[in-house]
């Protein structure tokens, strides 16, 4: 028997699915927490900042990495479906923040709408833009 | 029902006078990956194929392909 610890390809690929399974674990525990503290313990929202902020930072490295990385395959997509997707992204945002905060006057409906549109945006940008970049990153390596 | 797979590879690999860690080490991999590559029980990567028939002075083909 060889000495020492040694990591072959079939080890590795064995290391990747166990820290994906984790992962995955991980963060819908940390989502289960947040919902359980808020909900059920009815904890002010400040009591748990710490844990959304790590979770909401993770959830959106990974979908960057992936998308730069080439982990999804993004072909070509037509104006009209990211501007699609985008609304359909806002409309959930504004349906999350209506019934987190419970709101019923429109004023401020429209004051949270404005802060769900400037982040959406962003997200959607800098989306495109790492997905832009991963793929021209890749048609790179292939030339 | 071991498959002729994994004789062609175990054959050739004594055949060379080499243990499964002997072949490990040459290859950079375990003898836990050999052992299973042999028992048809992992798929290596292609650049393991290669490495291995290599060592083993053999083709792919002779070393891997599942004849019908």
């Amino acid at each position: 028997m060889s000495n020492g610890i040694k990591l072959d390809e079939r080890n590795r690929a064995i290391i990747g699915r166990i820290c994906t399974i984790l992962y995955a674990f991980t963060i819908y525990f940390l989502i289960g927490d947040v919902l359980y503290r808020e909900f059920a313990l009815h904890q002010s929202p400040k009591q748990f900042h710490d844990i959304a902020a790590l979770m909401t930072g993770n959830v959106l490295l990974f979908i960057a990495l992936l998308l730069y990385y080439g982990g999804v395959n993004v072909g070509k997509i037509s104006f009209r479906y990211i501007v699609v997707g985008y609304v359909l992204f806002v409309a959930l945002g504004m349906a999350f923040t209506t019934f987190k905060y419970r709101l019923t006057n429109l004023s401020v409906i429209l004051d949270k709408a404005v802060i769900v549109v400037t982040i959406c945006s962003i997200m959607v940008i800098v989306a495109v833009t790492v997905a832009y970049f991963g793929r021209r990153r890749i048609d790179r390596k292939i030339e | 029902m071991r498959t002729d797979g994994n004789m062609k590879l175990k054959l050739a690999r004594v055949e060379k006078g080499l243990s499964q860690q002997e072949l490990a080490d040459l290859v950079d991999a375990t003898r836990q990956t050999i052992g299973l590559i042999e028992s048809d029980k992992y798929n290596p990567s292609l650049n393991l194929c290669i490495r291995i028939a290599r060592e083993l002075c053999k083709t792919l083909d002779q070393l891997f392909w599942k004849g019908e």
